[in-house]
């Protein structure tokens, strides 16, 4: 009986196709197709590290496995061919769980990172090993320029930062974390005074005048970070300054042996010499009034600041002799003098607290003790100012809190009674909450009391009226990521909206409000903008990655993505550990101001900065091991500890940089070059454990018939091979000596150079042939992600940051030819 | 000789049956004159055969023996725990022979005819001296086929081989059969590959013949590699012919015209016999471009391999031979149908090639009657290790691990205790004891976590501990893997760094349980068999021996007595004499004691080197096996 083809729907497989089920869906395929294709067919995704599309399977990375009903093992997708019938399960849990082995295996011997985690703790996200590798090369004009990336101000950052990007630094995995903060501020002491006068050290360029005014509310660190960057951008700034002089907490609230004054007018002066206009003395609702700045501006940042000093809400607080610390340190700036008393005691363990007890005993009290609620542990300040106020002679009373203040018969204060606590389940913020002791009273005696307890915005000059809408905790309610009020044209940022923080969260809302106005300026949708950063925060971390670098870059800068961290190798082959930031003495320093840390010198900062681990890779975000890596959350590895290889990276090519601590043997450099180029530059080395893709004796690629046509890197699926960005005006041709052989036309794998309609014409001028004849094309244009690795190969830097265009080998191979008169 | 053999049609072979020819095996004598055949494999080399046989012919011609004895040299005999051996056409067996004491032989035995007792094999049970070897136990327990000739002809001479009926089978395939019907007949007899693998050869040939290309190569595969296995270095080294043999049958059954020896370099004599062999076989025909005057042509190239473990893989082999890294590759496609260059190739052991000429000659039934079912004809082993007779064996498939480790072994060296046959070399596992009745087919032992593998046996005795002997396996398949798949490359690193620790005696709980998931996993996603079987060792030692990973975990101690970290030397107080040669030895000076006085040996400073233990000679040093525990034991010692 004979079926006629018209019979047969045309949904239906033709008799020679073959008919599968994958995770339950039915593919119809051709014969000889692999699994792996045929579940690309139906959307199907199977994790490969070494399959490369354009070459016949190897097998060598077992990412692929699956499991096919009626075999006992599993089997690789990328090779096994369709066979009818078949029933495919990609994702069962025991291919998932041999995956997550190979993973972690892989990792245990990953001697990499993919993102700094030093900058993901920064608020300002720093970008710190690019800035070190410039320390350690004792380019700190570049180094500052890098910095200011992100934050503005270095000098006075690398005094008073409670760093939290040295808590998670790699580094102290084998010793101890890097000195990051501090080797800032020495990059910046060494640039500072010159910038006063000579060139200023400016990331870029201030864009052109826009024509759009900026008023700022607020000279503090986020009134005055915002000055920056919105400089930049081109628009017209002015802050408002209600205190005599700019700096807000910076100069009126942390003491001068911490942050010398000279050094915050310095870092303003920057300001200043960008075109900042700075108006002191003049407060909001008294001296004038938000409608009117509206008036004159097109947008308003509100940095007010937190001045207002938390109650301690308990009896006698108003007593003469009781005073917060906000007051007493302002005083102490604005008149030059301040009363202290003979035993003064202060009340909270934050830096304000430290700030106000080293002051009095500079200032002369006898006696300083400092009453905290939790324990040493609990502190907010920084350990280093604990330490250092006790050194200078402060006593700490810990784990109590003050009941009354005890007056005289003069109502000045005598005393302060307290009661003890004990530290029960920890609160909201991870710190233990500490619960009274009943009948443990006791009085602490003293004629003046400070209280550092926290303070909150003081946001007299607007209302909710004018759309400044506050939240509960006293604070100016703005969107998440616009930093927008109600009123569009209001923005806010800095203590003012995160209540009393550190200086460098403040810098960063500066910052990044900075950016908002300015998109707001030029018009963007601001609702939409909003969401687009909130929807990549919430995708999952590799994706928002990815995501990310299809973003706007002006959008693209604002985002925050919460970093995942994978577990894998640390090793170090000659650990040293970082110079110890030198100080005055105790008794040098006690009673006055000087500043305490005296700074490093050349040979510790170099040092220091060349300690650094450079946990940084530029395929982060597009590495296939990463992606999995968090996809199989290979976030713990049971590895970790054993053998690992600590190989020296290879920049000893001008176009390919090769780092073998990332590669993973997965072969596909070794295939493509032999298969696909034909030169056969890469095998496989060594053997066993020790196993790792080099060239032969690991001579450089130039010695092995490298044709500099990057197809390695681009086939990479890690950080382990990766371009250079090259610098090239275009190729020049000695006419005297071309033959016109074609052997470069011949040999290019990009077809970069083309033989005209002249070409053939042997007998013609050569001088006029020549130059029309070969040219180079235009490239593409640059990946952003290629910018970084510019900071990371130190060689090559000088030339990208001087003349000529950025190379970059080409993925598909849309080119379009054009003049280069034009392309230059 | 004729002009017939200028004549390129296979009548040398004829002519190669006469009798004259035949003198050359190691047959009486026409004359009932004595030849002397000196065992010129590997070990027996090692052992100074070579200068005996010099000895022999000197001796001889002193004697005035010249004309009525011959001295010729002979592959492999077998018997490699008497190595050098010597046997006699008398079939007289001498062992543990050296230069000096040929003269005896000479004098006593080739002159006076009677046999010098000194020298002939000694019964380990009944302490009798048997001279003829066919007598002996691990003789008389085997059945040889591939081995038929080995240590029976002279390896060297192309003439010793065609006096045993070589190359008929080859002249019988080439002139009388098809392709097919050779095919059919291997297919029949139930050969499956002699490699480890165990795939059915005629299976295998009938792939490679099916397969439609210009070009086919055949290859052999002589890349054995596993620690304590030879049995494919002696067939070389004692009978390349055979294998040239088999080769040429394959090639004619498949449609191959280029073969390839790939043999290690490692096996210098092997090469080195292989290449006279291959010339010989040239010179007189059969290997070219037409062989016995059937047109056939078949030629063999010889590959030296650089010692590469993964290279008896075969796509790593083929690599190789390709100029490549030795790497293994994913299939399909399999050989058969995609391998050297690119065309179909067929790869077979050198042990399954050896058999090919007998089963061409005597037929697929006569092989298939040996054996069980699905497993037919036999297996070569090399019997290594603690083992009363170590040498070369083969045996019937089927017959019971006790066979041949008690009834051709021998049994325990020094009358110990037998713990455990490591079988299959690194790829295989460890069977203990209670399963010496398993027999050995592939099933059977693949039943046990096992593999038959090549044939190398391994046998321990109870003074070894098993943690450190799977570790000694996994750290050489460590080493040589190829690197490119990840759980072989990485896997195996951290199992063997697990191993390592639970050595140190830092094991920690749950380190079984890893090596078991870790070992599960390797096995289940390695890219080849090096992976796929690397962690047996390890996974068998586990499941028959867990008592003492788990001492060596959770007590700190090996039961065995074997693992530094968890040993501790002392000497014991009642066997002491005082004799002073430990203390003298002690390379750390750490034994004390005056002459005759009880010795101490101070574990503080003891480094576990042995040398006490080795010394002495009333058994008097003693290892504790623990740590602290050996501490207390130094303290009662001291005591007593």
């Amino acid at each position: 009986m004979a079926t006629t083809v018209e019979n047969v729907p045309q949904t239906q497989p033709r008799p020679d196709q073959i008919t599968l089920t994958i995770d339950g869906q039915d593919v119809v395929c051709e014969r000889g197709d692999t699994i792996l294709e045929a579940a690309q067919r139906i959307g199907i995704h199977i994790p490969t590290l070494c399959y490369e599309p354009r070459l016949p399977a190897t097998g060598a990375c077992r990412m692929c496995i699956v499991e096919v009903e009626g075999t006992r093992k599993v089997i690789p997708s990328c090779s096994a061919a369709v066979a009818d019938g078949m029933v495919v399960r990609t994702s069962t849990d025991k291919v998932r769980a041999m995956r997550h082995l190979y993973l972690e295996l892989l990792l245990s011997d990953h001697n990499s990172f993919c993102t700094p985690p030093c900058r993901d703790a920064c608020p300002t996200h720093i970008k710190i090993p690019q800035f070190l590798d410039y320390i350690a090369h004792k380019d700190y004009k570049n180094g500052v320029r890098k910095l200011r990336e992100d934050l503005p101000f270095p000098a006075i950052l690398g005094r008073v930062c409670p760093r939290p990007c040295e808590g998670p630094c790699r580094r102290q995995l084998v010793e101890h974390p890097i000195t990051i903060c501090q080797l800032h501020r020495f990059m910046a002491d060494q640039t500072i005074d010159e910038e006063q006068t000579g060139e200023l050290l400016l990331p870029v360029e201030p864009k052109a005048d826009t024509g759009k005014k900026i008023a700022i509310v607020g000279g503090g660190p986020a009134g005055l970070a915002c000055a920056f960057y919105a400089r930049l951008e081109g628009h017209s700034v002015k802050i408002f300054e209600a205190l005599p002089k700019p700096g807000g907490m910076l100069r009126y609230g942390i003491p001068s042996y911490r942050l010398p004054r000279d050094l915050i007018d310095k870092e303003i002066n920057v300001l200043w010499r960008m075109g900042v206009e700075i108006q002191v003395n003049s407060r909001l609702g008294v001296d004038y009034q938000l409608e009117e700045l509206l008036d004159h501006y097109d947008t308003v940042f509100l940095a007010l600041g937190a001045f207002n000093s938390n109650d301690m809400g308990i009896p006698g607080e108003g007593a003469d002799g009781v005073v917060t610390a906000v007051d007493f340190l302002g005083e102490l700036e604005v008149t030059g003098d301040v009363h202290v008393g003979d035993k003064v005691t202060v009340i909270g363990g934050g830096f304000t607290a430290m700030d106000a007890c080293r002051t009095s005993s500079r200032r002369g009290a006898a006696e300083v003790t400092c009453l905290y609620r939790r324990s040493r542990k609990e502190m907010p300040a920084h350990h280093t100012e604990v330490d250092e106020a006790e050194e200078e002679g402060v006593k700490l009373e810990l784990l109590c809190a003050p009941l009354r203040v005890i007056t005289g018969a003069d109502g000045k204060v005598t005393g302060i009674e307290m009661q003890r606590m004990e530290l029960g389940e920890p609160d909201a913020s991870g710190r233990r909450r500490p619960v009274p002791l009943e009948g443990s009273e006791f009085v602490v005696e003293c004629d003046q009391v400070i209280t550092a307890i926290g303070q909150h915005p003081k946001l007299d000059g607007t209302s909710e009226e004018q759309g400044v809408k506050r939240t509960k905790w006293r604070t100016i309610q703005v969107d998440d990521w616009t930093y927008q009020t109600d009123d569009p044209r209001v923005f806010a940022g800095g203590d003012a909206v995160l209540g009393a923080q550190t200086v460098i969260q403040a810098v960063a809302q500066g910052k990044k409000a900075a950016w908002s106005m300015d998109a707001y300026l030029r018009g963007d949708d601001m609702a939409e903008l909003g969401q687009s950063l909130a929807e990549l925060k919430a995708q999952p971390f590799f994706n928002a990655l990815t995501t990310k670098t299809d973003l706007d870059p002006r959008i693209a800068r604002m985002a925050e993505i919460p970093p995942v961290f994978i577990d894998m190798t640390t090793d170090v082959t000659h650990p040293s550990p970082p110079a110890e930031m030198p100080k005055l003495e105790p008794e040098e320093r006690k009673t006055n101001f000087k500043q305490i840390e005296l700074g490093f010198s050349e040979d510790e900062a170099v040092r220091g900065a060349e300690l650094c681990l450079d946990c940084y890779c530029p395929a982060n975000g597009k590495c296939d091991l990463q992606r999995y890596s968090i996809e199989y959350e290979v976030f713990k590895n049971r590895f970790h500890g054993g053998d690992a290889h600590d190989y020296p990276a290879d920049y000893r090519h001008d176009f390919i940089m090769r780092e073998p601590n990332r590669c993973i043997n997965c072969g596909r450099c070794v295939r493509v070059c032999r298969m696909e180029v034909g030169s056969s530059c890469y095998d496989n080395m060594d053997r066993g454990f020790d196993t790792i893709v080099s060239t032969a004796d690991n001579l450089p690629l130039q010695l092995v018939g490298c044709v500099s046509c990057g197809k390695c890197a681009e086939t990479c699926p890690t950080g382990s091979i990766e371009t250079n960005p090259r610098v090239l005006g275009s190729y020049d041709l000695d006419e005297s000596r071309c033959i016109f052989c074609g052997e470069c036309v011949e040999v290019c794998p990009y077809n970069a150079l083309e033989q005209t309609d002249f070409f053939e014409l042997a007998g013609y001028n050569r001088t006029t042939m020549a130059r029309e004849s070969l040219y180079v094309r235009e490239p593409r244009p640059v990946d952003p992600l290629r910018e970084t690795v510019t900071d990371l190969v130190p060689h090559v830097r000088d030339a990208v940051l001087g003349r000529g265009w950025l190379w970059q080998p080409m993925k598909d191979d849309p080119v379009v030819l054009d003049d280069p008169e034009e392309a230059s | 000789m004729t002009d017939d053999t200028t004549k390129n049609d296979g009548t040398q072979v004829n002519t190669a049956t006469d009798t004259e020819s035949r003198n050359v095996t190691v047959a009486e004598r026409p004359d009932g004159g004595y030849r002397v055949t000196v065992c010129a494999g590997t070990a027996c080399v090692f052992a100074g055969s070579l200068a005996v046989f010099d000895a022999f012919v000197q001796e001889v011609e002193q004697a005035g023996l010249g004309d009525s004895v011959e001295v010729s040299i002979i592959g492999c005999h077998g018997l490699c725990s008497m190595s050098p051996v010597v046997v006699l056409s008398d079939d007289t067996l001498y062992g543990h022979l050296r230069p000096a004491d040929v003269a005896k032989v000479v004098e006593g035995h080739l002159k006076g005819g009677e046999p010098v007792e000194k020298f002939l094999y000694k019964d380990a049970q009944t302490g009798e001296r048997i001279r003829d070897w066919h007598e002996i136990g691990f003789y008389k327990a085997q059945t040889r086929i591939a081995l038929r000739d080995v240590g029976v002809i002279d390896p060297e001479s192309i003439e010793a081989y065609l006096a045993r009926g070589g190359y008929d089978a080859a002249r019988l395939a080439l002139t009388e059969k098809t392709p097919e019907w050779i095919i059919e007949h291997i297919t029949d007899s139930g050969i499956r590959g002699r490699g480890g693998a165990g795939f059915p050869t005629g299976v295998k040939w009938k792939f490679a013949n099916q397969s439609k290309s210009d070009e086919k190569y055949l290859i052999c595969n002589a890349d054995e590699g596993d620690p304590g296995a030879f049995m494919d270095c002696s067939i070389l080294e004692g009978d390349p012919h055979t294998v040239i043999e088999g080769m040429i049958i394959g090639s004619y059954a498949i449609g191959a015209h280029e073969g390839y020896v790939y043999v290690r370099a490692e096996y210098p004599l092997a090469v080195k016999r292989l290449t006279m062999a291959v010339a010989d076989a040239e010179a007189r025909g059969l290997l070219g471009d037409d062989i016995f005057g059937t047109g056939w042509a078949f030629n063999v190239h010889l590959k030296l391999g650089a010692g590469a473990f993964v290279c008896g893989e075969e796509t790593a082999l083929i690599a190789s031979i390709e100029g490549k890294r030795g790497m293994p590759r994913t299939r399909p496609p399999f050989p058969a149908v995609s391998g050297l260059w690119g065309k179909p190739t067929n790869i077979n052991n050198v042990e399954t090639l050896a058999n090919v000429p007998w089963i061409i000659m005597h037929g697929a039934e006569a092989y298939a009657a040996l054996g069980v079912e699905h497993c037919r004809g036999t297996k070569a082993f090399s019997l290594a290790g603690k083992l009363v007779n170590g040498g070369l064996a083969e045996v019937p498939m089927g017959s019971t691990l006790r066979h041949v480790i008690f009834d051709v072994g021998g049994g325990i060296k020094g009358g110990k205790k037998f713990k455990a046959v490591q079988l299959g070399g690194p790829s295989g596992g460890c069977i203990p004891a209670s399963l010496l009745d398993t027999p050995v087919d592939y099933e059977s032992l693949a039943a046990t976590g096992a593999i038959v593998g090549s044939g190398g046996m391994v046998v321990v005795d109870d003074e070894t501990c098993m943690v450190d002997l799977a570790r000694f396996f996994l750290d050489f398949t460590q080493k040589e893997s190829c690197g490119k798949c990840i759980p072989c490359r990485l896997g195996t690193k951290r199992m063997l760094e697990t191993l390592d620790r639970i050595i140190a005696g830092d094991g920690r709980e749950g380190d079984i349980e890893l090596l078991q998931e870790l070992g599960g996993y390797i096995i289940d996603g390695s890219l080849c068999a090096l992976g796929g079987t690397a962690p047996n060792p390890v996974l068998t030692t586990i499941k028959y021996f867990r008592d003492e990973y788990e001492a060596h975990i959770n007590e700190r101690r090996c039961p065995a007595g074997k693992c530094k970290s968890l040993i501790t030397y002392y000497i014991d107080a009642e066997a002491c004499t005082g004799c002073t040669l430990c203390a003298k030895k002690c390379p750390t000076n750490c034994i004390a004691g005056e002459k005759k006085q009880l010795h101490v040996i101070d574990v503080a400073n003891c480094i576990k080197c042995d040398t006490c233990r080795q010394v002495c000679k009333f058994d008097a040093v003693k290892v504790r096996s623990g740590v602290e525990q050996a501490v207390a034991g130094v303290a009662s010692g001291a005591e007593g």
